[in-house]
């Protein structure tokens, strides 16, 4: 055990002597959490929508108004005189416009049909989809006061099923909250797993591993000594992070930090044994940085953190149920917002153990061999 | 000799269809200095890689100390220090971390360890460094500390693995003068080298080539048993007289030490040198008169070598 320790030591020196180390160890992620966190957000907030009001009545100014007090859009109620609407958008100089025909309030009055056009640039779909969600919350509301208002009536009285949305944990649906956590497991995900394949082809690189195999050290002593310290500086990692997401980003934590700690531990100890598996298959630093990064990325892609695991087609969501990166990004988000515990977890929690173990038994065997090539 | 201290018994290893060691066997005295002689490929890597418990034979063993490697790598391991023809150590910790990672590692008590520390420091003349890192010594300045490190647990068989290729001749001498004053001390060596001198300077050599061991013995007693004779011929044009025998003779046979070529014959060689002054001059060269000169060791190998593969030409 104390061999362990030796190794520990010797491999933090040699991480906190080297500078730009420690600025990819520390302010690397930290400037990454700072922008995706801005970046990463499905939330559509201050779209540009061209406003084409031909009938410029009190009703349809009040219909615009409604547009422009929301922090949704920015209203340019110009565009008709500015010039051709269609142009504007091709250009890409808004992505929705709102045309009011000349009859609108008339139409209103005649208990005829009212009718408005809403073009919108269909290329981020995304967008689209969600700024046409805003479009129909406020013309519905639009409808319900000019109803009670007595502006707008039916030729025979309908009676409203008004479905009335709230969103749970996650109220004002703030898409920050769902990606910090996501960025979190990333985060922590290229410090165990790239740092710890780094570390041991480097020494493999420079034929000191030959020279700590001629000491009475045994393979899981070195195996213990090149991972204990990047667990270590993962959960300081992890740490920062968070303390950065509570306090700037205002994410809430809602669970327990001790099952928080205890089950990034279950992670970590997957992502180091891929560090290691990653190890034993290539000779050089290069190569251990590309097969770790052509990992990370596929396992982020499957992951859920951006596009929605049941959106996928069926076979590449069986392959999701291998991926580390799926089990822990649920768990954090589920403990962060709904404040989730091992009642909830513990299929994510079981998933992701067998994962974990199975990783290691791989890695640590193959090591071994691989040490004695 | 007595029992032998290390016993190199028929290993056998290949790499694929290459063939590293072919039924290679040893034996090194207690407190000797051993030398390995051969050129790249001849196996003297692998032997010591095998014997440092790193590399397993396909055949074979070896006893340290009554030791097996085999049987017993851990138990090897405590016995030997290895270093390795590159240098490997850690260039980002300084040469006191260095040394104190290997020390402890190997379970060095605290106050044994600041003792043989300080005492390889001086040994090594590396005091005025303790604070550098490993990375930023020279090439030679690199070596002693690998030397230090090895030596760090005190063990009683050092390998070492060409310690001085790549070294300035300054350092060279300076290294073996600290190998001489470890073997005083009583520790057995054994180390492998491409220079020649650096062999006539251990107790005994083994003659390596293509995996097997083709002579072991005292260097100046392998250079006498040399069964022709070496002329040494000077000329104004020595790299020119050089390559033109090359042509006439075999390459093996001709090499230029210093201002001077030396040439090694076999049978008459009063009659050939004679015929090969005569063709020299008229192919151009102005000759001093050729004289005998005492065989050296690579004389004597370079010779074993090429009647080697005449032999082996003919089966």
């Amino acid at each position: 055990m104390r061999r362990v320790l030796h190794m520990v030591r010797k491999e933090l020196i040699q991480v906190f002597r080297d500078v730009n180390m420690l600025r990819v160890i520390f302010v690397v992620p930290m400037i990454q959490l700072f922008v995706l966190g801005y970046a990463i957000t499905t939330d559509v907030k201050n779209l540009k929508i061209l406003v084409c009001d031909r009938d410029n009545s009190s009703i349809s100014r009040g219909l615009v108004d409604r547009f422009s007090y929301t922090e949704y859009f920015i209203v340019d109620r110009e565009a008709c005189a500015g010039g051709n609407v269609e142009k504007r958008l091709f250009d890409g100089d808004a992505v929705l416009a709102l045309v009011i025909p000349g009859d609108f309030a008339h139409d209103m009055d005649r208990q005829a049909r009212p009718e408005i056009q809403i073009l919108i640039d269909g290329q981020n779909s995304n967008t689209a989809a969600v700024a046409l969600g805003y479009c129909n919350r406020i013309l519905l509301e639009f409808i319900r006061d000019s109803l009670a208002a007595g502006n707008l009536r039916f030729k025979r009285s309908v009676r409203f099923i008004e479905p009335v949305s709230r969103a749970w944990y996650n109220p004002e649906l703030k898409s920050v909250y769902y990606m910090i956590p996501g960025i979190i497991s990333v985060i922590l995900t290229i410090v165990t797993m790239l740092l710890t394949s780094l570390a041991i082809v480097k020494e493999r690189e420079i034929g000191t591993l030959d020279q700590l195999m001629v000491t009475p050290l045994e393979p899981w002593q070195i195996i213990a000594g090149k991972t204990i310290p990047f667990a270590l500086l993962g959960f300081l990692e992890m740490g920062v992070a968070m303390t950065f997401g509570v306090l700037w980003f205002k994410v809430p934590v809602a669970g327990s930090l001790v099952l928080l700690a205890a089950l990034s531990a279950v992670f970590i100890m997957t992502t180091l044994s891929l560090g290691i598996f990653i190890s034993t298959l290539v000779d050089t630093q290069q190569q251990a940085l590309f097969a770790a990064w052509f990992i990370l990325v596929t396992c982020i892609l499957l992951s859920g953190f951006f596009y929605p695991i049941s959106n996928m087609p069926q076979w590449v969501r069986v392959i999701t149920l291998a991926n580390p990166l799926r089990y822990f990004i649920e768990i954090l988000r589920e403990l962060f917002l709904k404040g989730a515990g091992l009642s909830v977890l513990w299929p994510e929690i079981l998933s992701l153990g067998a994962i974990g173990l199975t990783v290691f038994v791989m890695a640590t065997a193959r090591f071994r061999t691989r040490v004695w090539e | 000799m007595s029992i032998p201290f290390a016993r190199v018994k028929e290993l056998e290893k290949s790499y694929g269809k290459t063939v590293a060691l072919a039924s290679v066997s040893l034996d090194v005295g207690k407190g000797e200095m051993f030398g390995l002689i051969g050129p790249d490929g001849a196996g003297k890597t692998t032997l010591m890689r095998i014997l440092s418990s790193l590399l397993d034979p396909d055949s074979g063993d070896c006893v340290v100390a009554g030791v097996s490697v085999s049987e017993d790598p851990a138990g090897i391991r405590r016995i030997i220090g290895y270093m390795p023809q590159r240098f490997s150590l850690y260039q980002d910790l300084t040469v006191g971390e260095n040394l104190r990672f290997f020390a402890d590692l190997f379970r060095v008590p605290r106050r044994e360890r600041i003792k043989r520390t300080a005492m390889l420091l001086e040994f090594a003349r590396l005091e005025p460094f303790v604070k550098r890192q490993a990375g930023r010594l020279s090439g030679g300045m690199k070596q002693k500390l690998a030397l230090a490190c090895a030596l760090v647990h005190t063990p009683e068989f050092l390998i070492l693995d060409e310690p001085t290729t790549g070294v300035d001749p300054v350092s060279r001498r300076e290294f073996w003068s600290i190998l001489k004053k470890l073997k005083e001390t009583g520790v057995t060596i054994l180390v492998s080298t491409p220079y020649m001198e650096e062999a006539e300077l251990c107790d005994r050599v083994a003659l390596m080539h293509k995996g097997r061991v083709l002579m072991t013995g005292v260097a100046k007693d392998i250079a006498q048993g040399f069964a022709g004779t070496v002329y040494s011929v000077a000329c104004d044009d020595t790299v020119g007289l050089a390559v033109w025998l090359k042509g006439r003779l075999t390459p093996e046979q001709v090499r230029i030490v210093g201002t001077r070529v030396h040439v090694s014959l076999f049978g008459d060689t009063g009659r050939a040198i004679a015929g090969l002054e005569r063709e020299a001059a008229t192919a151009g060269f102005s000759i001093a008169m050729a004289e005998p000169v005492p065989a050296a060791l690579e004389d004597a190998f370079v010779a074993m070598i090429a009647e080697r593969e005449r032999r082996h030409d003919a089966a």
